[in-house]
């Protein structure tokens, strides 16, 4: 058991400690992203580039008065933000990093949960991102709260229909939930240079699952829930300092985990990046680590398209939002997953 | 296997959750003479004993979601074993036939009109 | 007593006493989180008798789906105005415990009277493929069944609330 304990810790710092290591860094790329795009220059005065910017945010936090209203339901509006953070960590108990590998005689799976259910583990997990949203809505004993933690918890849940529809596809596809397995298949090319990579296989599903996830993660152009104009600030109204920091943590670590799932099904996850290649043949130890790179450069493109996006669409509105989950996205996966079927049995 | 990954998982969660708000409880600066903090905004009306026409499809879609994630639930085992699966044909019918009855309900909630967000 | 029956002992107290507060509880939300903290229980439970996959479903269809349904009724309807607690003594209460008694002790008898049908210390671990596989050729008709009986969900989920929609 001691062993065990030992493993798994030292796993879940890679595999938690670096996404929660990067937050501060993705906070100010997307505050610099921002000014970027909107031809300003975003925070550059602390440290160099402004790279310290977050670090002063931190303190700031700390050090600001912990306000508890007098309203509120004490209990719940404590736990709320500690529940939002528990549950956006454990999805990340079933995201590998690289490849099993070899470690003198024992193989070494590179997750913090190994199963034979993969995949469907995360997504079982990331359905319960809503409960902190909504304990938060409730605690604060405020109407308009309690509004916007519904409507943000009733998009959520439509969105996860299309994300479990092209779910259903890629298994099918693939014919594993492994996301060893999954990533493995990925690694050949067609016509000799184009990877064989889970987007040219299922480019709906990729569209449906890329939507889908800027939904779950309540990312402009849906997040509805904490906008400005609508509600104030929505579910997180009534929370300040710390707790408001930790419900940020949360969300983006939902974040990460989702660019996490979308890239090791359909951009080839851990595969090598070209350069790599070479310097892999030249030592083999070292291919653990430059999976876990090239995971974590992709992963990185793929949060940059979350701060681009951001920044360059207006927001739908709360009715755009749903029709689009239920009137369009549905039966676009439905339309997907049967014409997925009828093709892989007509071709075998 | 075991409940080892998780358990340090979720005591990891809470240790940086509780420690953060502990150690902002701490070093943040407390009034003087404290205010109570009304609610943001508004008064306290209750939103009402029963459930209004509006809220009504915020019930609507929840028990849909459930029941449309039931099916694909359903679809889960099936999508997984369909490549090792000795009769091709009984698949694709099965997986046909559960398609219609899903589709049935699916049309009946679009076209009974009672997905409409626009309040 | 090894670290499983440890696990075993602290998951079993874990759900009881969640099942607990959602009956005795006052505070409707209270008791909503509660019932997803037993849903949870439950699902460790699952995965201490070896079947991950019944652990992931209880998790993303109990924990994730009714429990969320639960919860935005009861936010739905704001009750925080109500009164809890019962002025009147009654009877109910007493009744009900000793019937739960007289039951937990009838279901223990027929158990101990049929304990090698059960067997179950662990469930051996299966994965997914060689657990459905029966799915689709013995219990077909079953499974299709079920397909209709949703849509009959769904078709009655849409009247009733038109129905209540349009008091």
């Amino acid at each position: 058991m001691q062993g065990e304990l030992i493993e798994i810790l030292l796993k879940t710092a890679v595999v938690l400690g670096v996404p929660l290591g990067v937050i501060p860094l993705i906070v100010h790329v997307e505050r610099r992203g921002a000014a970027f795009i909107q031809k300003r220059v975003g925070p550059n005065r602390v440290g160099l580039f402004g790279i310290f910017q977050p670090l002063a945010d931190v303190v700031k936090f700390l050090f600001k008065e912990e306000v508890v209203p007098a309203h509120v339901l004490k209990p719940l509006y404590i736990l709320a933000p500690i529940l939002t953070l528990v549950m956006a960590i454990l999805p990340f108990a079933g995201i590998p990093i690289c490849e099993p590998f070899m470690l003198g005689a024992r193989k070494v799976y590179p997750e913090i949960f190994r199963s034979d259910l993969g995949v469907f583990y995360v997504f079982a997990t990331t359905a319960l991102g809503s409960y902190g949203i909504l304990i938060a809505g409730w605690a604060s004993n405020n109407k308009y709260t309690l509004l916007g933690s519904i409507r943000a918890c009733a998009q959520m849940i439509s969105y996860e229909l299309s994300l479990s529809i092209t779910l259903v596809a890629l298994f099918f596809l693939y014919g594993t939930v492994d996301l060893h397995e999954i990533v493995r298949q990925q690694n050949a090319s067609f016509f000799g240079f184009l990877p064989t990579w889970g987007v040219f296989y299922q480019p709906v599903g990729c569209l449906l699952f890329l939507v889908a996830i800027f939904a779950e993660s309540n990312r402009l152009p849906f997040d509805l829930a904490e906008g400005e104009s609508e509600l104030v600030a929505g579910y997180h109204l009534e929370y300040s300092s710390m707790k408001f920091a930790l419900f940020f943590m949360a969300e983006y670590l939902h974040m990460i985990v989702l660019s996490a799932l979308f890239v090791l099904l359909f951009f080839g996850g851990y595969n090598l990046l070209p350069g790599f290649g070479l310097i892999v043949d030249m030592i083999p130890q070292s291919l653990p680590l430059f999976q876990f790179l090239s995971l974590f450069f992709k992963v990185a493109l793929m949060i940059w398209f979350f701060v681009w996006v951001r920044w360059s669409i207006p927001r739908f509105r709360y009715d755009q939002l749903m029709n689009l989950g239920w009137k369009r996205l549905l039966p676009l996966g439905i339309a997907n997953l049967m014409v997925t079927v009828l093709y892989v049995y007509w071709k075998g | 296997m075991s409940l080892l990954p998780f358990l340090v998982l979720v005591i990891i969660g809470l240790t940086l959750g509780v420690l953060l708000l502990s150690i902002s409880q701490i070093l943040g600066e407390k009034q003087k003479n404290p205010r109570p903090h009304d609610i943001y905004e508004s008064g306290m009306d209750p939103v009402g004993n029963a459930l209004k026409r509006y809220d009504i499809k915020y019930f609507l879609t929840g028990i849909l979601f459930l029941l449309f994630d039931v099916e694909i639930v359903f679809l889960f085992p099936w999508a997984l074993t369909y490549k090792d699966s000795a009769n091709k044909e009984l698949m694709i019918a099965e997986f046909l036939f559960f398609m219609a009855i899903l589709l049935v309900g699916y049309l009946y909630v679009l076209f009974s009109k009672s997905l409409k967000w626009d309040d | 007593m090894g670290l499983n029956e440890y696990i075993d002992i602290f998951l079993a107290v874990f759900t009881g006493f969640f099942s607990l507060i959602v009956v005795f509880g006052r505070n409707p939300v209270v008791c909503a989180l509660s019932l997803l903290m037993s849903f949870i229980g439950f699902a460790g439970i699952f995965f201490q008798l070896g079947s991950v996959f019944l652990t992931t479903i209880q998790v993303l269809v109990y924990a994730g789906a009714i429990a969320i349904l639960f919860i935005f009724v009861l936010m739905l309807i704001n009750t925080s105005h109500y009164k809890y607690s019962q002025t009147k003594k009654s009877i109910n209460p007493v009744l009900g415990t000793i019937f739960t008694f007289i039951l937990l002790g009838g279901f223990t008898l027929v158990i101990n009277n049929n304990i090698d049908y059960l067997n179950v210390d662990r469930l051996p671990t299966t994965s997914m493929k060689v657990l459905f596989v029966d799915l689709f050729n013995k219990y077909l008709l079953p499974f299709e069944l079920a397909t209709v009986l949703i849509l009959v969900a769904i078709v009655a989920s849409v009247v009733i609330s038109n129905k209540r929609g349009e008091k």
